[in-house]
């Protein structure tokens, strides 16, 4: 069964644009865009995640975040706001939010988020391995190898590649890529996130016919079989 | 914009307070003038009483001892010497007047009949009279109108005295209230020059140890706090004029390339300049509102500890692979190090640091991160052997949107250095940009609580 989300958002064509993109991404999508609607929405049905402006009417988002939260409802929550600087950020995480993504934002950055959040509380047995095409990555014992060679990573190098593996086929922005490696989130100069992906993909694809990991330009990076 | 007139020598108000004030004295010193009047009549009025009644008694000792002829005799004397103060009336038996001021006995006063206040030929006598020895009666009085003559010298004289006080409070309660008018109005003139838009208008002030001085010195604080917001503000609208319509300028063409573009290529390249264009705006806005915050002082709340050793770390395993593309070492010297601050803003000046060390050492060169602790602050100094900024320069590199050389497009941002000194501010330290010998010496001192 798919899983089932609930957006959030009062501006009309900045929901289209997320629900539209969830739904071809195979997810059942319901919008609201008002504050109580989200509330009675959340809890009267069942959904796997909320994706939650701030500015709402009638209610605003933090106010739905925490009655939500106060009423024992656990569903997974990102705040999706205009307010997007660290400090409100940790504001909407201290009420409870499970992750908070500034507009303007990339869709392919909500995809992201939105994948670890489900697979976090989904509930799944952790994986031990990851793999695409002849690339193995084993989680136990940290080693990577590909067509059965083995590739010696650095440990951040390890953890690009494990983000690629989860998200493959995935566009994943040099932004993200930052926050998720090294737990920073500012603007990264392009060319600095570049210089780990050519050593990374050095490493990856050098000697190989088929290259795996690709920049897509001006968005990011994909890990994936296909070109 | 407040309007209004401006006020005379001491303005209304101050002329109302003294008027007040000199009402109040005066009332307080009638009051008190009247209490000592009536207690002051009392008095002499008891002092004479008792005089009085002792002439009396060395009257009729006289008589007892040296007989009648002496008592007239005593009487006439003491009633020439004393002038017209003292009254005094001698009759016999029969009524007749042997000596004294008047020449008939004054009516209504009875010997032995106490204090008695008669009218007799033009005095206003306040008398007491004795029987004596050989059907001889006495009477002693005081003239009343000479003591109220002497009374009303002595108020007289109260009164002036009284004038002068009140003339020197008043002159002294005039200048008292004109200095300090003189003082609000030359801090509230500064409040309204400011008020009006002149945020450089100071209050003048001598010293601390005059409460003027405190509050204007206090004022002036304030202002320098408002200024610097205010400059602060006008600085982010321009830059933002400025450094935001050159790309979304650049971003509207590319958009405009791409519509009318044949060919996917051709639509694809523009579309992917457009987002590049639109992430280096988003970059510039997001930048200046971090520098606006941090001065605002509203991060403050999202301070945290912070380990600066695994942070400055974090920004070597962040940096190296493109200190190495360009042959340059990247080293860290760290020691332990836990401070109050805001995690991201320090991460991204320390990143700002190392990636403009980067941007300016050589290929081949150096470049160095150093944290050191020592009690009431803390310092990540980070140093690079490239050509170093003369030191005319660096006071403007440290201003928002300067660039150093016009050619340095790229993504320079301009914002770098603006970034980690707000930073520095925010953890009440500062930014040293100091001479390497040779290349750039980049000294971030946090203080640690």
């Amino acid at each position: 069964m798919p899983f089932r989300i609930l957006v959030v958002e009062d501006d009309a064509s900045a929901a289209e644009f997320v629900t539209k993109g969830l739904r071809q991404d195979g997810y059942t999508v319901e919008a609201v865009g008002t504050g109580p609607d989200a509330l009675h929405m959340a809890t009267a049905e069942h959904f796997d995640a909320i994706i939650l402006d701030r500015n709402l009417p009638g209610l605003d988002g933090l106010s739905v975040l925490r009655a939500l939260r106060g009423a024992q409802k656990d569903t997974p929550i990102i705040i999706l706001s205009a307010l997007a600087h660290a400090d409100e950020r940790v504001n909407g995480l201290k009420a409870g939010a499970d992750d908070y993504l500034g507009k303007p934002f990339s869709f392919s950055e909500l995809q992201l988020r939105l994948d670890n959040l489900l697979r976090r509380r989904g509930g799944k047995a952790a994986e031990t391995s990851l793999a695409c095409g002849d690339l193995a990555m084993d989680l136990l014992t940290r080693r990577v190898t590909r067509g059965g060679k083995v590739i010696d990573l650095l440990q951040r190098e390890f953890q690009i590649l494990e983000q690629l593996l989860r998200h493959k086929d995935r566009v994943i922005t040099r932004t993200a890529l930052l926050e998720q490696v090294w737990d920073y989130r500012f603007d990264p100069h392009t060319s600095l996130i570049d210089t780990h992906m050519s050593r990374l993909r050095k490493k990856l694809d050098d000697g190989f016919d088929k290259s795996l990991l690709h920049t897509v330009r001006g968005v990011g990076y994909r890990l994936s079989e296909t070109p | 914009m407040i309007a209004h007139a401006r006020p005379g020598w001491l303005g209304r108000w101050g002329a109302a307070i003294i008027a007040g004030m000199c009402a109040i004295v005066l009332v307080a010193c009638a009051v008190a003038l009247w209490l000592v009047d009536n207690e002051g009549q009392r008095r002499i009025s008891d002092q004479e009483r008792e005089a009085v009644s002792l002439e009396l008694d060395l009257l009729a000792q006289i008589q007892d001892e040296e007989g009648d002829q002496a008592l007239v005799r005593s009487v006439e004397r003491h009633a020439q010497l004393d002038g017209s103060h003292a009254i005094y009336a001698l009759r016999d038996a029969s009524g007749k007047l042997l000596a004294g001021d008047l020449t008939t006995w004054p009516a209504g006063l009875l010997p032995d009949g106490g204090w008695t206040a008669v009218k007799a030929e033009g005095f206003d006598i306040d008398g007491v009279a004795r029987r004596l020895e050989n059907g001889l009666e006495l009477m002693v009085g005081r003239d009343r109108s000479a003591l109220e003559q002497f009374q009303g010298r002595v108020i007289d004289s109260v009164w002036l005295a009284i004038a002068l006080v009140a003339i020197t409070c008043l002159l002294a309660g005039a200048a008292v209230t004109s200095y300090i008018l003189a003082k609000v109005r030359s801090l509230s003139g500064v409040a309204e020059r400011v008020s009006a838009g002149d945020f450089s208008a100071r209050a003048q002030h001598a010293g601390d140890n005059d409460p003027f001085g405190q509050i204007a010195k206090a004022q002036n604080l304030m202002l320098d706090r408002i200024e610097d917001l205010v400059t602060g503000l006008r600085t982010v609208t321009d830059s933002l004029a400025h450094d935001l319509r050159t790309p979304l300028a650049r971003m509207r063409r590319h958009i405009e390339d791409g519509l009318v573009a044949d060919g996917g290529e051709a639509k694809q390249a523009a579309l992917e300049a457009a987002l590049a264009d639109a992430d280096r705006t988003i970059g510039t806005f997001t930048a200046l509102i971090d520098i606006a915050r941090a001065d605002g002082g509203l991060s403050r709340e999202a301070m945290s500890e912070v380990d600066l050793e695994a942070l400055v770390m974090d920004v070597q395993s962040l940096f190296l692979p493109m200190a190495e593309d360009r042959g340059q070492t990247l080293t860290v010297a760290a020691a332990p190090a836990v401070i109050t601050g805001h995690k991201p803003l320090l991460m991204q000046a320390v990143s700002n640091l190392v990636h403009n060390a980067i941007k300016y050492a050589p290929e081949g060169g150096r470049v160095g991160i150093t944290l050191s602790a020592d009690g009431a602050t803390v310092e990540i100094a980070v140093s690079d052997n490239g050509p170093g900024i003369s030191a005319d320069q660096r006071e403007q590199a440290l201003q928002r949107f300067h660039r150093l050389s016009p050619g340095d497009g790229g993504d320079g941002l301009g914002l770098g250095l603006a970034i980690v000194e707000a930073c520095a501010r925010l953890h009440r330290g500062r930014l040293l940009l100091e001479d390497n010998a040779p290349g750039l010496r980049a000294r971030l001192v946090l203080g640690t609580s």
